[in-house]
């Protein structure tokens, strides 16, 4: 039996459609497959597709794997997986967060038993990344059951099947899927969601669990006298406080210089150093290194408080200013004192950022309906599930149904971009826009942000890939 | 017979009227806490994909119409269904329950046989050096946080000895530290009501007269001061009932009890307004009853408050 403790369980439990990333991907990841999936290293493999092919620029071919079936015994065919694309495609579907991210879908057929044809809107070159998120599920439990009490029974072709959403021990059990095209090493798994983080500590360095997630960089020591190795993520995120620009346009930070100049003042090489441990790198632009169009030739801003004075004084506030900045707390390990850091860095140059502490529901409405009540807010945002730089720049974008930064000038650039099918091409315009992001400075950009787990020494093969661990590939070591 | 039934339908009154209450402030409470929808949309949606979903979960309608609505399903004990998970909200919470209930009785448990005997010792001995000792440990142990509590006795018990789990409910190694967790939120406070009314009793008139007589310092104490203190004793306990809920939330999210502290943990995140309600509702219940059982000792202890009452 293999213990685990996460942040949470997906609150919509095995409805792999209700969100992307955290929480629910380290669960759905091992209860599902999709067509494709990123893999260790970033890079888009095959998972229930082997592989693919551009037709033309709107029409892709996926050939699916032939000896994959569901939990309960199903065949998973082009026909079961073209059921789930009508269903996300669907007015039901469309409505949740999946279904939305496949509003560029215009159709998919069939070609053969185990082949469909996939055709966009508009030329999509991440289609492929972009399907790693469609979890398939087994249509006809689907249909019969609704989503939501499928939620409670959910069928996949992940390498495990739900036991039990809550056995005796409060975790949710899974079982090795016997009918899984990659059989697990450990044969079942709990899934402790234990919420707090002192609690997830000690019950791990209790080794009452061989995996635990969200560890803090200053219990590593600790961690590493007992025998357990730790894993920064890869997904890595980006945190920072972006600017609501659109919503404020007679603020400060409206004018690039002041951006510029809070990025300058802010010493993101002494948090990262004191604060994470040496974790967690300066972020330099918008996505993380060995992400698809990252720029490696841009560097973090360096910490000049003489130079970002200048640049204040030139945008004509030599005295500063002061901004609110509307904050959730507690959401990653040692934000509180990062934003004390950046609190601190910013009055030394005369800049008065008032934190305004809020929860997530109240942090979220104000984030898609666009009516921020501060000029900044705490912006955490990564390139998953597709690993790609596009995807923060359309949050960064007039792209946003209602954005907080829209930079006309920059649109065709982004629109290319998103369109351009050639991967060289691709790269260097997304590279270019990098840099422009980066002068741009629409976020306050802090650190390359991935989760730590720890793993005890009974257990070995532990591996991520975007943003989930590879349970399957865990094996038990033999106890002395 | 006609007091009784009088006295029946008043307690009815205020049975519903604290039910209405309780519902009404949660509804208005929670709609002014967030918007689930936008939760459940998630950070990508669109004006469109959150009018349609606003649209299936009945969020378009005008707030009072949505109250009435709601009033007139909690009228049939239906609170709708969890806007997470999908599981109707009451029997969801009613599934949990038993877990809460569990630990309530072994929180209480524990919190009386520690009480009991302490805060008879520290009331018949007021000062003495050692009482004064204890009775600072208590004002101690009263201002600390209970799930600071929790998570010391999970380092000394599960860290350091190793000889306790932290996870779990199904076996009864693991009730121990839940039941210490949640005693620690109460037990303080019981021990110095039950020193000062215990103190109080020793020095009445019919205790020196027992002294008098002879009587040993155990039989004065459990025989004729404790009965006399355990009044008000009774009247906390009743009291704390509310407050052990509220302590239970945070053990059961330490110790991944799975009740419905947990529950309303978790549904807190989601904004999941019918499970939210639903506990409330519960809770509700649960601790009136409590308080009208309470109500119910106190008269058979003392029948004066019966005839007062009347």
């Amino acid at each position: 039996m293999l213990r685990v403790a996460i942040v949470s369980l997906p609150p919509a439990y095995g409805n792999p459609y209700t969100a992307m990333g955290a929480p629910g991907a380290v669960t759905w990841q091992q209860l599902f497959d999709g067509l494709t999936r990123i893999d260790e290293a970033g890079n888009v493999v095959g998972a229930l597709a082997t592989d693919w092919q551009l037709i033309d620029t709107h029409t892709w071919r996926f050939r699916l794997r032939e000896n994959a079936r569901y939990s309960n015994g199903a065949a998973f065919n082009a026909e079961t997986a073209k059921e789930v694309f009508d269903w996300l495609l669907s007015n039901q579907g469309r409505i949740t967060p999946v279904g939305n991210e496949l509003r560029g879908l215009a159709e998919v057929s069939i070609s053969g038993p185990h082949e469909l044809i996939i055709r966009t809107h508009q030329p999509d070159p991440i289609l492929p990344n972009r399907l790693a998120l469609v979890m398939m599920v087994e249509p006809k439990s689907w249909a019969e059951l609704g989503p939501k009490a499928f939620g409670q029974q959910p069928v996949g072709t992940g390498p495990y099947m739900l036991e039990s959403w809550r056995n005796g021990n409060g975790a949710a059990e899974l079982a090795a899927n016997r009918y899984g095209w990659r059989r697990p090493h450990i044969e079942t798994v709990e899934l402790f969601p234990l919420h707090d983080h002192a609690a997830r500590f000690q019950a791990a360095i209790s080794k009452q669990l061989h995996l635990s997630q969200s560890m803090r960089p200053e219990e590593l020591q600790i961690f590493s006298e007992r025998g357990f190795d730790a894993l920064v993520d890869p997904t890595k995120q980006i945190i920072g406080i972006a600017f609501d620009v659109a919503g404020h346009p007679d603020s400060p930070v409206a004018d690039r210089r002041v951006r510029q100049a809070i990025n300058i003042a802010v010493d993101t090489q002494t948090i990262s150093e004191v604060i994470t441990y040496g974790k967690h790198s300066p972020a330099s632009q918008g996505a993380a290194p060995g992400v698809f169009g990252y720029n490696p030739a841009l560097k973090p801003y360096p910490y000049d408080p003489i130079r970002a004075r200048e640049l204040l004084a030139d945008a004509g506030y030599p005295d500063g200013f002061s901004i609110n900045a509307t904050i959730v707390m507690g959401t990653y390990a040692n934000d509180v004192e990062i934003y004390q850091k950046v609190q601190q860095d910013l009055a030394a140059v005369g800049i008065d950022l008032i934190l305004e502490a809020t929860l997530f529901s109240d942090w979220i409405r104000q984030y898609v309906t666009g009516k921020w009540r501060t000029e900044a807010f705490s912006l955490a945002w990564n390139t998953a599930p597709y690993y790609d730089s596009i995807r923060p720049m359309d949050y960064f974008s007039c792209g946003k149904a209602i954005p907080f930064y829209c930079n006309p000038s920059m649109m065709p650039a982004i629109e290319n971009a998103a369109t351009e099918m050639r991967p060289k091409e691709r790269e260097q315009a997304l590279q270019d826009l990098q840099l422009r992001f980066h002068n741009e400075a629409p976020s306050l950009y802090l650190l390359e942000y991935g989760h730590i787990w720890v793993s005890s020494n009974e257990v070995s093969g532990f591996a991520m890939a975007n943003g989930a661990p590879q349970l399957y590939k865990l094996k038990l070591k033999a106890r002395d | 017979m006609k007091a009784r039934i009088s006295a029946g339908s008043r307690l009815l009154g205020n049975f519903v009227v604290l039910l209405l209450g309780i519902t009404t402030l949660m509804f208005f409470a929670l709609r002014a806490a967030g918007d689930p929808i936008i939760v459940m949309a998630g950070e990508n949606a669109g004006p469109e994909m959150i009018a349609a979903l606003r649209q299936q979960y009945g969020f378009d309608q005008p707030l009072l119409l949505q109250y009435l609505y709601y009033l007139g399903n909690v009228l049939k004990l239906d609170f709708g269904a969890s806007l997470a998970s999908g599981e109707a909200a009451l029997p969801l919470v009613l599934s949990q329950l038993p877990a809460t209930l569990l630990l309530a009785f072994l929180g209480m448990t524990v919190t009386l046989v520690v009480s009991v005997p302490v805060g008879a010792w520290l009331g018949a001995r007021p000062d003495r050096a050692s009482v004064r000792i204890v009775s600072a440990i208590v004002v101690f142990a009263q201002g600390l946080p209970g799930f600071v509590t929790a998570l010391i006795l999970i380092q000394i018990f599960v860290v350091q000895l190793m000889w306790l789990p932290s996870l779990g409910h199904a076996d009864v190694r693991t009730w121990i530290l839940p039941s210490l967790s949640l005693a620690s939120f109460l037990a303080p406070k019981l021990i110095r009501v039950i020193a000062a009314n215990v103190a109080e009793a020793m020095r009445q008139e019919y205790i020196r007269t027992a002294r008098s007589i002879g009587s040993s310092a155990a039989s004065i104490l459990w025989r004729e001061a404790f009965p006399n203190a355990i009044l008000g004793t009774v009247a906390l306990v009743s009291a704390q009932f509310a407050f052990l809920f509220a302590g239970a939330v945070i053990i059961e999210v330490l110790f991944l009890w799975p009740g419905i502290g947990l529950l309303l943990f978790e549904s807190a995140q989601t904004l999941d307004f019918p499970v939210l309600q639903a506990i409330t509702f519960v809770v509700a219940v649960l601790v009136f009853l409590v308080n009208t059982l309470s109500n119910l000792v106190f008269r058979r202890i003392d029948p004066r408050i019966g005839q007062a009452v009347s």
